[in-house]
């Protein structure tokens, strides 16, 4: 039986080639106390290497789910997901993405420079390679001078910024972040969808981004998802027009307020 | 700083206004003399006997050291066998409630027969007191580690060792300190039972000895030197959790 299933995922990934995510009638649904729910319903996507992706809708709409489907912490009912031509069990394996979740996840008991280092640690890196890359990421998310700083004596903008440290530290291909910056005020996370800009242009990862607030999909994506809820799937793609050259000037580009308009309408009408 | 002054300064008034309506009270005669001698009295046998009252605290001291340090050692082994396998778990966390609720005191002259009169009984009474408590405390958190910290692990793909190594050993660590706190005192009370059932020495024994002969003084000096170890060794525990685990005290994952 399972030989069969690497079987067609094996046909599956020479088909798609080697994308970053090539995800097949994806079906997800919950079984509670004998009630059936259907979060997820025949989602099919493909992400190319290094391009960025949005899945945007409303609360409760199984964006999340679909998104926990991609990191391997919640199996698919119905459908195959492949990560780079491999199922994501053996993506996880081998480390090829990395996850940043709602909250930072930051373990209270490690300095930060150790919450970064964790994927490492976990990993076997050996320790002098292990400081090296920790440094690294540290000095690229702007978080220098406080290697030494506890997560309580972090604010909720630098806790987020050290969990997108430690999900780069491994140097994987593909982020997956799942609403990350849902928790901070408008500013710090308008200032840390540019941070992110910049950092994946510098590490070419392909990102799929979970989130309901329209600007930041559209600032943070090539095309973006839009989902409807009960059951989950996916009723418009919106390719965003604005390529490699994105800065802060671009939310005063007249085709930015065009397309958050277009999205603002399929998301309310798919509401009504 | 200045918080913590003033709290202190409250504290030694409390101390001293309690002290002066006790005084007040034995010293009016409203209670007789050899019910509660007022407590310049025994502040005074404390000065008399200091050699005496040492040497007996000294031996409940270590009594309930020794008791607390083996019964957190066989706690924590217990707590990592239930944590680890539910049939442990359904099998052997029933009984550790049922020994919670065991009159241990009731089998202590048992125990005499079986170890001799020597320190072994109480020790081992010691033992069982703060065992229970965190054996139950552990149990709890070693299990209830945070979604997010086990989502983080799952999706480094940890093994299941490296999660007890890096997460739940410290997740863990404010149950444990809450359980300690509560073991310390239950251990000196236990220790010093024990003393007063089957004991040559030690502060039971001695407030039992002091009874029979009428030294009631020297009584009231025994309780307050329990009290002040069980205060002191309480002090100590909370000046090494904010050391080592000062996350802990801030996060206010300290129970």
């Amino acid at each position: 039986m399972s030989n069969t299933l690497e079987e067609t995922l094996e046909t599956a990934a020479a088909r798609s080639g080697q994308a970053a995510i090539s995800a097949r009638h994806v079906g997800v649904t919950y079984q509670r106390r004998g009630q059936v729910t259907e979060a997820v319903q025949d989602t099919s996507f493909e992400l190319p290497n290094g391009s960025w992706m949005s899945l945007l809708g409303p609360s409760g709409c199984g964006k999340s789910t679909l998104l926990r489907v991609l990191a391997d912490i919640v199996r698919p009912t119905e459908g195959a997901v492949l990560l780079s031509g491999r199922t994501p069990a053996q993506a996880r394996a081998e480390r090829a993405f990395a996850l940043v979740s709602q909250q930072a996840a930051m373990l209270p008991w490690r300095r930060l420079r150790e919450n970064v280092g964790l994927g490492l640690e976990v990993a076997g890196t050996d320790k002098r390679e292990r400081e090296r890359r920790v440094e690294e990421v540290i000095d690229l998310v702007g978080l220098t001078g406080f290697e030494r700083a506890y997560p309580h004596e972090l604010s909720g903008g630098m806790k987020q910024r050290a969990a997108i440290a430690r999900a780069l530290t491994l140097r994987p291909n593909l982020l997956l972040m799942d609403e990350p910056f849902g928790a901070l005020d408008e500013l710090t996370r308008e200032r840390l969808n540019f941070e992110v800009l910049r950092i994946l242009e510098e590490t070419g990862a392909a990102l799929v981004l979970v989130t309901h607030s329209i600007s930041e999909a559209v600032i943070l994506s090539d095309t973006v998802a839009v989902m409807s809820s009960r059951p989950g799937r996916i009723f418009h793609t919106e390719t965003i027009p604005f390529g490699r050259m994105r800065s802060s000037a671009m939310r005063d580009d007249p085709r930015f307020a065009r397309i958050e308009g277009v999205l603002r309408h399929k998301l309310m009408d798919e509401a009504s | 700083m200045t918080a913590s002054l003033r709290q202190a300064g409250q504290f030694l008034l409390a101390v001293l206004l309690v002290g002066l309506a006790w005084q007040l009270v034995s010293g009016l005669g409203l209670v007789k003399v050899y019910v509660l001698p007022p407590p310049l009295d025994v502040l005074r046998a404390f000065a008399d006997n200091r050699p005496t009252i040492t040497h007996h605290a000294l031996v409940t001291l270590w009594t309930s050291l020794a008791g607390l340090a083996l019964g957190t050692v066989l706690a924590a082994l217990a707590a990592l066998g239930m944590a680890y396998s539910g049939l442990l778990h359904r099998a052997f966390r029933p009984l550790v409630v049922m020994l919670s609720a065991c009159p241990i005191i009731g089998v202590i002259p048992i125990l005499v027969v079986a170890f001799g009169d020597g320190y072994g009984p109480r020790v081992a009474v010691a033992a069982v007191a703060s065992f229970i408590v965190t054996a139950l405390y552990l149990v709890n958190g070693l299990s209830r580690t945070d979604a997010l910290a086990d989502e983080l692990m799952h999706s480094l793909n940890a093994s299941a060792w490296q999660r007890l190594r890096m997460v739940q050993s410290f997740s863990a660590v404010p149950y444990l300190m809450a359980a300690l706190k509560l073991s310390v005192s239950t251990c000196v009370i236990q220790a010093i039972v024990a003393e007063w059932i089957s004991g040559t020495s030690g502060l039971g024994y001695l407030v039992q000895f002091a009874g029979y002969s009428f030294r009631i003084d020297v009584m009231w000096a025994a309780v307050l030197t329990a009290v002040v170890i069980t205060l002191g060794l309480l002090g100590i525990l909370a000046l090494v959790e904010s050391l080592v685990f000062p996350w802990a005290v801030a996060e206010g994952r300290s129970l």
